[in-house]
This record gives structure tokens, C-alpha cells and sequence, in this order.
């Protein structure tokens, strides 16, 4: 898919009915991705003191 | 014009829909917050969050600031020993190895603390001589969040933060493979450019908004993470304190554990260093503590205290007077810095407890300047007279 497609697709999403409630939800779910995954990272400088 | 309009409909959800996570998280901590977590040590949602450390001064409980003694298992200690009769309050331990006044200073300012508020800060001599400041441990306790939280407070005089983000700046810059790169560009800029300052905060503020809210959320995954794994919390009946009683106890367990007659170092302690110990004689004859950068930062945090209106105990600790002898930094050296370190407390109207006395104590400290069994209780007398007196 060329770059040019993906950017028709996305500004449909984009300018359609449920857009915004799509990119609300996205970025939320970033959100939770980084909180989660990051919760149990201890650096590793941390267990050296 | 869809597109804005959808633009602005996202942002909206992902507000909402973030809150509601924000409430969730917090409301779970409530159900599920344990006492148990008070005297452990080297946990970093306890240590470098703000989460559990706010929930407990919010419970009247007191929060006791130290470094690498809190990681002491003796039964004297102060998280264990309280809550009692005449001090029925539970006490919380925050920090651990190589924590400084710096990290103090950042931390009491991103919390909120009542006219009630019960505060005491472990001061060590080993902060001030000059081989104890290294900046991969700062790195190691450092938070970011925290570093924002300060950086964002109007309240704090520029200069004040001007000075805050270059020694920040220095530490953790040092530190090759930090994470934590737009701090130590703030950091950075705010030495670099201090006449433009404000200008630089102000456009910086925003982004340092935006971290602090999602480190915010990470703070609340990562407490209720480490609350969800506690054991079912007890209750125990409080009991009256006999001094003498305790104080001949802490001799016995400390005589148990100790068969060093040099330095009364315990046993496991002795063996360790055994092999550097001739090495170390004379060693810290060319220290001068009070050339160290260190006292900056604990005029910093004592000001922190200051402008957040906590009236703190601060406890002095002093060393064992037999082994610094030995390593030569002498007596004069030592006794000198521990009344600076108090006087300078007093001139913030602070009280601090000197435990200068306590250098020739057998089982004050289990090694070179960690609290032993006896040290601890001196420590515990004082609190619970402290804070039975002023509250």
C-alpha cells in the first residue's frame, strides 16, 4: 500500500461520521499500552543500588 | 472543517475516557491499600512514585525519610517498632541507598502536607564526604515526575530552580544512558540561560504538564500493582513502651550478633570488609565535609520544608566514632559538621536531634554508619517525644 493510499484512508476516517470518537479511542488506548506495559519496568541502574 | 471538528470530538473522549481510568485506578488503591508496604525497602513505586506516599501522610501516618539504613532488618526499627501506646501511628519508610537532599527536596515538594503532618528526615554524615555523591545513584532514585512537579510550582523563587535544575542537570547528565533526556534538556537550558528563564519554564510547561499527568497514571498502574501482591494486613494490639526494657533487649541481640571488639561492627558486616580493612587506615584523612556540594542541596531541601510549611524532625545520624577514627577523619572534623548540619536546621526554626553522643555507643551502628539495634531506639525515643510533645 502505497503511502499516498494510507493517507486517503486515514483523512476518510478522519473527516467521517465516528472519526473522532475513533481517534479518542486510539489515542487512550496508546495511553493504556505505555502505562501497562511500562508498569513493571525497573531500570536497570535501579537494581544496582 | 470536519477534520477540526473530529480532532476536537477525539481529544474530548480521550479526556474523558483518561479521567475515567485516573478515577478507577485511584478508587482500587483505596479498597486495596495495606500497611504491610511500610517498611519495605527498594520499591520503586513506594520510593520514586508519589501515589502510597501521599496515601499515608493522608492517613496521619509518618513518613520517615532515609537512605541505605532503612535497609536495616533489626527488630528496633522504626517501622517496626510503631505503632505503640504513646505513638499510635504507623510509620512509613521512603528512600533507600545512595538518596540524597536532593532527591528529599523534590520529593516533599510534590507532596501535600497539613499542619498535622508528621515528618522526620534521616541526615547521614556519608552524604558530605566527597566520594558519596555519585550520579548513577542519583540517577537510579531519580523522578522525573517529581523534577517536574518542582519545575512547575510558581511558588519556588527562579533563582531557587535555576540552581535545583543545574546540579539536576550535572547529575543525571553524567549518566550516559538516561532515559530521562528532556529533563536533562530543561535541566540544561535553565543553567545555561538562567536571564531567560521564565521564558523557558513557560514554554516548557506545558510538556512538563503533560508528563507529569501520564507518569501520574503509570504512578497509580504501578501502586496498585504492588498492593494487589500483599499479604492480608494485621493488626496488633499497642502496647506500652518500658525504655530500659527495650534498651537491655537491643543489647542482648546486638551482643548476639556482634563479636567484633574493635569496632563493634556485626559479625556478617566485619567479614565482608575484612580483607580491605588495613587498606582503609588513614584513608579520609584529606576529607573536608564542609567543602561538599552536598550542603548546598540540604540548604535547598531544608528551604523546600520551609515553603511547604511542614515543621520536620530532622535526625542527625552520626558514625561509628571508632572506625573514623581509624580511617582518620577525626573527631573534631565530625563533631563540627554535625553541629553545622543541626545549626543550619535551627535557622529554619527546625528541631534537630544530634546523635553526635552516640559515636562511642557499643550497638549504636552494626557497621562504619548504619543504625544498629541501639540506634534505632534512640531514634524511636526521640520521635515518640517529638511528636507527643508538639501534636
Amino acid at each position: 500500500m502505497s503511502i499516498r493510499k494510507l493517507q486517503d484512508i486515514l483523512v476518510k476516517i478522519a473527516e467521517g461520521p465516528a472519526g473522532g470518537l475513533i481517534l479518542g479511542v486510539f489515542l487512550f488506548l496508546a495511553l493504556l499500552i505505555y502505562v501497562l506495559a511500562g508498569k513493571q519496568d525497573i531500570p536497570f541502574i535501579y537494581q544496582q543500588f | 472543517m470536519k477534520v477540526w471538528r473530529n480532532l476536537l470530538i477525539g481529544a474530548v473522549v480521550f479526556a474523558c475516557l483518561w479521567t475515567g481510568l485516573n478515577y478507577y485506578l485511584s478508587s482500587e488503591i483505596k479498597k486495596h491499600y495495606n500497611k504491610n508496604i511500610y517498611n519495605d525497602y527498594g520499591v520503586i513505586s513506594k520510593d520514586q512514585g508519589v501515589i502510597l506516599q501521599q496515601t499515608a501522610l493522608d492517613k496521619g501516618d509518618l513518613l520517615l525519610f532515609g537512605s541505605s539504613e532503612l535497609a536495616s532488618t533489626v527488630d528496633q526499627k522504626t517501622t517496626r517498632f510503631f505503632p505503640t501506646k504513646e505513638f499510635p501511628y504507623s510509620v512509613c519508610s521512603i528512600g533507600r541507598a545512595g538518596v540524597l537532599s536532593m532527591e528529599d527536596s523534590l520529593n516533599i515538594e510534590s507532596l501535600h502536607f497539613t499542619p498535622d503532618s508528621k515528618v522526620v528526615f534521616l541526615v547521614s554524615l556519608g552524604w558530605f564526604t566527597d566520594y558519596s555523591i555519585v550520579p548513577d545513584a542519583f540517577y537510579a532514585n531519580f523522578s522525573k515526575n517529581k523534577f517536574y512537579r518542582y519545575m512547575s510550582d510558581w511558588s519556588i523563587p527562579d533563582q531557587e530552580k535555576i540552581d535545583t535544575a543545574a546540579r539536576v542537570s550535572d547529575l543525571i547528565g553524567t549518566y550516559t544512558d538516561t532515559e530521562d533526556l528532556d529533563a536533562w534538556a530543561i535541566g540544561k537550558i535553565s543553567r545555561k540561560i538562567p536571564i531567560a528563564f521564565k521564558a523557558a519554564n513557560v514554554l516548557t510547561y506545558p510538556w512538563m504538564m503533560f508528563v507529569q499527568a501520564v507518569l501520574n497514571t503509570k504512578d497509580l498502574a504501578a501502586s496498585l500493582d504492588y498492593l494487589d501482591k500483599q499479604s492480608a494486613q494485621e493488626q496488633k494490639p499497642l502496647a506500652a513502651t518500658d525504655w530500659n526494657k527495650e534498651y537491655l533487649n537491643a543489647d542482648v541481640q546486638g551482643g548476639k550478633a556482634v563479636s567484633d571488639s574493635d569496632f563493634y561492627f556485626e559479625d556478617s558486616y566485619r567479614s565482608q570488609i575484612e580483607e580491605i580493612l588495613p587498606g582503609q587506615k588513614n584513608s579520609s584523612a584529606g576529607v573536608d565535609l564542609t567543602n561538599s556540594l552536598e550542603l548546598r542541596d540540604y540548604d535547598t531541601f531544608l528551604k523546600t520544608c520551609k515553603r511547604k510549611h511542614i515543621k520536620p524532625l530532622i535526625i542527625v545520624e552520626s558514625v561509628n566514632g571508632w572506625y573514623f577514627d581509624y580511617k582518620g577523619l577525626g573527631k573534631d572534623k565530625r563533631i563540627a559538621m554535625y553541629s553545622k548540619l543541626c545549626s543550619m536546621a535551627n535557622e529554619y526554626g527546625f528541631e534537630a536531634y544530634d546523635m553526635s553522643a552516640l559515636e562511642y555507643t557499643p550497638y549504636a551502628y552494626s557497621d562504619e554508619w548504619h543504625l544498629g539495634w541501639r540506634g534505632w531506639l534512640y531514634v524511636n525515643q526521640k520521635i515518640t517525644g517529638y511528636f507527643g510533645q508538639n501534636r
